[in-house]
């Protein structure tokens, strides 16, 4: 049967011109996917060799990579950041693995309410979250620490947010919706049958959830901790809002603050390098192991021509608390630190949360916020910057995905690795990264501008988009395709009609997780800051760190705003585009 | 109005290639139900997305209806949406988004047909396959047999010269399948577009097709029309694989004018209305051996055995019957009654011998 011909002799003698259109795929691709990725990498690399930290300075050495990783304070930096990353893993694994169960699998009720309720959290930047918990729960003013005191007599605060534990719990808050999105398309989509058979064999629901359900799910459920753990990793915003202050440093404010504020006036750019390349190799080996995992998922979960109706697990009794599982966390995630947020910005100076102070509320921080010029020019900024980053990480990923996953082009393989590797690239790194890119090709002159973000957050978030995309692509039968082409329909055609309208909901749902990102962003908009460029997170964060915490309330609770818009927008525009895709014919 | 030559398909694998089709060529004719059929993995897919498009071979030439449509020496291929062919798939890749009247109306846009006229020619389609009235229906609100006619109905309604079809009736049940299959011949005599039809199953292949070509393992073992491939196969595999065969060895096949002379182990044999000269081994079909009772002691080819065991499965009874000490399989009408033990004799009618030659 299996006849292997020795290679060469079969070799179809095709025509250069056929053999050109077969590598132009992953020519352009390939070619545009290294520019965004490799180069930027390259140069910290050669950084980090070189004594001035400057990749077009003169001679080399390895006195930063000495520097770095013979002291023991970069040791407990890493001791730091590994607590930080698992503790916020396994909270946010926990959180989302009974949500997106509960959301696509039991007869839950309301649950176009509940979908919301998990997806919000995306409407308030982390950064935001960690501000409004620190409200909260500092030692000195934290309302719910006031409370606490009030309600139970306490002497001194009973919860210090300046703390690793602090730390940990905003940032599995502000993972549940990633891990959700993740993990729920797998939920929904694993045949039904594949449970029925358990219940069948005599399984009870306990057993079925234990034995096939999540064994079945085990690479999904795999691939999204080695995300979640990738993004604990690299994170910067919550330990950077809640631990900085108080000089609990993981390795992502390490850098930003050695870029930013470092003690000797100029960055240090050598030492910020060999970090940087630390980075590189811990979160690489994490990356390879999550596609892996998400290799192996696709092979459980296919979907073909035929559909099928998911059955729904009913709850009974369990019904209610499950829903007050999902409003609790609501509670924790979004009113509580957005309502302390509109309450702080409400007022003069910073205070308790009490009827005295209602009566100081002022709109004086929102006035001010919407009549400074760098503030409007903040927004302005931001929205671009998002709006095009995003359309552009969509349509990239869906190339992507398609060149990888359905064209056979050669060297399809190198374009897969090369839109993967971002998720190994931290913002600090991209955004050092592009500092030296455009520093030093300085014949294109974006260094400073709104651009140098853009192409930031493209390439940070296409491994994101293309993973999406591969899922959907994975899940399309191939035949789908091949009946378009059959039916005399060409490739601009296929992808129009059958593939993007198939794709629409997840390529949508890319479009909008990158523009939410792309306006909440922090790490990479501080490092590339420049005079005309700052944006409305970047602004937040200066308010924040230099001491006006009501004006960085003010911006805080317009951001929650513009991203609610975005969200709800999108709602509105996807249900549109499901009817009138009806009404073609 | 197909024309194959010397196709060869090869797959990249570890160390060298993997050919899925081996030197393969077919002449198809117009109007013609053709059939391929083998065993999983034997080409008949590939060499039918091949003419598709869907694959590009390394060698070899593909006309369709007099058009060039994949050439190996000159490199020229058409892409699949430029080629006068239309497709039903084994997964039917109906388009879930799409309701069944956008499904079947699709091939008619790629021909950037009016709206006007596209509506008309898709109720025509569906009512041909008698699904009248579905049309706004969403497409995965169907059953898997609507499904498979809104598939075929897709495939019917450009009038593509050639239909190509993909085991389309694997996926349905048996008495769905049969029906489907009765349906779908007479469609395809009433409409005279050329089908190829691939299938694993040999008696959709012969129930359904003109000509059926027999593949196995990217070669082309046999090509011809279901009565000569059954009762009288060229190759041993052709055989094997379609029907069941028993095998007598013989030695010495003498010609006296029409008839053939072999000595077996049943002893001497006759063979009538063979052309073949040669042959060490006699193919009867299980259901050509007739039990006989006492009368005409003197026809040929009658034999002597003990039932040794029977299987009862609806139409026909199988029975085994020891002849010596070799074993005969013979079914009979299920109204035939022996018991294991009873004495049996057999007779085997000469014309339904075939002479045939080890490979």
């Amino acid at each position: 049967m299996n006849d292997a011909v020795s290679g060469g002799t079969m070799r179809a003698d095709l025509s250069l011109r056929w053999r050109f259109a077969r590598w132009l795929p992953s020519l352009s691709l390939g070619t545009l996917l290294a520019w965004l990725v490799l180069v930027p990498l390259a140069l910290v690399l050669v950084s980090s060799f070189k004594p001035t930290g400057f990749p077009s300075d003169p001679g080399w050495s390895v006195g930063n990579y000495g520097k770095v990783y013979l002291s023991a304070e970069f040791w407990d930096l890493v001791g730091n950041t590994v607590q930080f990353a698992i503790g916020a893993t396994v909270m946010a694994l926990t959180l989302g693995i009974t949500v997106a169960w509960l959301v696509e699998r039991t007869d839950l009720p309301m649950k176009g309410l509940v979908r919301a309720l998990i997806i919000l959290p995306m409407a308030t930047p982390p950064v935001l979250m960690a501000i409004g918990w620190v409200m909260l729960l500092s030692p000195r003013t934290g309302a719910f620490n006031d409370l606490l005191q009030y309600l139970f007599g306490l002497e001194s605060a009973p919860i210090n947010i300046y703390s690793m534990g602090g730390m940990i719990f905003v940032e599995g808050l502000a993972l549940v919706p990633s891990t959700f999105l993740i993990l729920s398309p797998a939920f929904r989509n694993m045949d039904p049958s594949l449970e029925e058979a358990a219940f069948t064999s005599g399984a009870g629901l306990f057993t079925t959830i234990r034995r096939i359900f999540l064994p079945l799910l085990a690479p999904t459920i795999l691939a999204a901790a080695v995300f979640l753990l990738i993004v604990g990793f690299l994170v910067f915003d919550i330990p950077g809002t809640i631990g900085m202050p108080v000089g609990i440093f993981v390795l992502s404010s390490q850098v930003v603050y050695l870029a930013n504020d470092a003690p000797g006036g100029l960055p240090e750019y050598g030492v910020i390098s060999a970090m940087a390349v630390f980075f590189l190799v811990i979160v690489l080996t994490l990356a390879w192991s999550y596609q892996r995992y998400t290799r192996i998922s696709g092979r459980f979960v296919t979907v073909t021509g035929k559909g099928w109706r998911t059955r729904m697990v009913p709850l009974g009794r369990w019904k209610w608390p499950a829903f007050g599982i999902i409003v609790v966390y609501f509670l924790l995630a979004v009113a509580a630190p957005v309502a302390i947020l509109v309450w702080t910005s409400l007022m003069p100076y910073q205070a308790g949360v009490s009827l005295d102070m209602l009566e100081k509320a002022t709109l004086a921080n929102h006035i001010e916020f919407f009549s400074n010029r760098r503030a409007v020019q903040a927004s302005m900024n931001s929205v671009l910057i998002a709006v095009i980053a995003s359309t552009a990480v969509a349509l990239l990923s869906v190339l992507v995905s398609w060149v990888v996953i359905r064209s056979k082009a050669p060297g399809r393989k190198i374009i897969d690795a090369l839109s993967f590797l971002p998720i190994a690239i931290p913002g600090t790194l991209i955004g050092v990264g592009l500092i030296y890119v455009y520093l030093t090709i300085n014949f294109i002159p974006i260094y400073g501008t709104i651009w140098i973000i853009m192409i930031a957050y493209t390439t940070n978030y296409l491994s994101f988009g293309s993973r999406a995309t591969h899922g959907v692509m994975i899940q399309l039968h191939a035949d789908l395709e091949d009946a378009a082409h059959t039916s005399g329909a060409g490739w601009w055609r296929t992808m129009r009609r059958i593939i993007a309208p198939l794709a629409f909901p997840a390529i949508a749902a890319v479009w909008i997780w990158v523009l939410a990102h792309c306006m909440r962003e922090l790490t990479s908009a501080l490092l590339l800051k420049g005079a005309h460029n700052t944006t409305v997170p970047v602004l937040l964060w200066g308010y924040w760190s230099g001491g006006e915490p009501n004006k960085a309330a003010a911006i805080g609770v317009w951001l929650v705003f513009a991203m609610l818009i975005c969200v709800v927008g999108w709602q509105v525009m996807a249900s549109r585009s499901r009817s009138s895709g009806r009404e073609a014919l | 109005m197909l024309s194959i030559r010397n196709l060869r398909v090869a797959y990249p694998v570890e160390g060298g290639f993997h050919l899925a089709v081996k030197d393969t060529s077919l002449e198809v004719a117009a109007g013609e139900f053709f059939t391929l059929l083998g065993p999983s993995g034997c080409g008949k897919t590939t060499t039918l997305r091949s003419v598709a498009g869907l694959e590009t071979p390394s060698d070899g030439r593909i006309d369709i209806g007099g058009v060039n449509v994949f050439d190996g020496g000159t490199g020229y291929v058409v892409p699949t949406q430029k080629r006068n062919i239309s497709m039903v798939f084994q997964s039917y890749a109906v388009w879930p988004h799409m309701t069944v009247a956008e499904n079947v109306g699709f091939p008619l846009e790629t021909m950037k047909l009016a709206k006007s006229e596209i509506r008309p020619r898709v109720e025509a389609t569906l009512a041909m396959v008698g699904l009248d009235g579905y049309g706004d229906r969403p497409a995965t609100q169907l059953s898997g047999g609507q499904q498979q006619r809104v598939a075929l109905a897709r495939a019917l309604v450009k009038g593509a010269d050639l239909l190509l079809l993909d085991e389309p009736l694997s996926n349905l049940d048996a008495k769905l399948r049969e029906q489907m299959r009765s349906e779908l011949r007479s469609l395809q005599t009433r409409l005279g577009q050329t089908t190829i039809y691939v299938t694993h199953d040999q008696e959709e292949a012969l129930s359904l097709s003109d000509r059926i070509a027999l593949m196995d393992g990217g070669d082309l073992i046999e090509v011809g029309a279901p009565l000569d491939l059954y009762l009288r196969p060229k190759r041993l595999f052709t055989a094997r694989f379609i029907g069941q065969a028993e095998f007598i060895p013989c030695s010495g096949l003498v010609r006296d004018g029409d008839l053939q002379r072999a000595e077996t182990p049943f002893g001497m044999l006759t063979v009538a209305g063979s052309d073949r000269e040669r042959g060490d081994l006699l193919l009867v079909r299980p259901e050509h051996i007739r039990f006989v009772r006492d009368a005409a002691m003197d026809q040929p080819n009658r034999i002597r055995g003990r039932v040794e065991g029977a299987t009862f499965s609806g139409k026909v009874v199988e029975y085994v019957v020891a002849v010596g000490d070799r074993r005969l399989v013979v079914q009979a009408a299920s109204h035939t009654i022996y018991a294991p033990g009873d004495e049996a004799d057999l007779h085997i009618p000469p014309e339904l011998l075939v002479p045939m030659e080890e490979e």
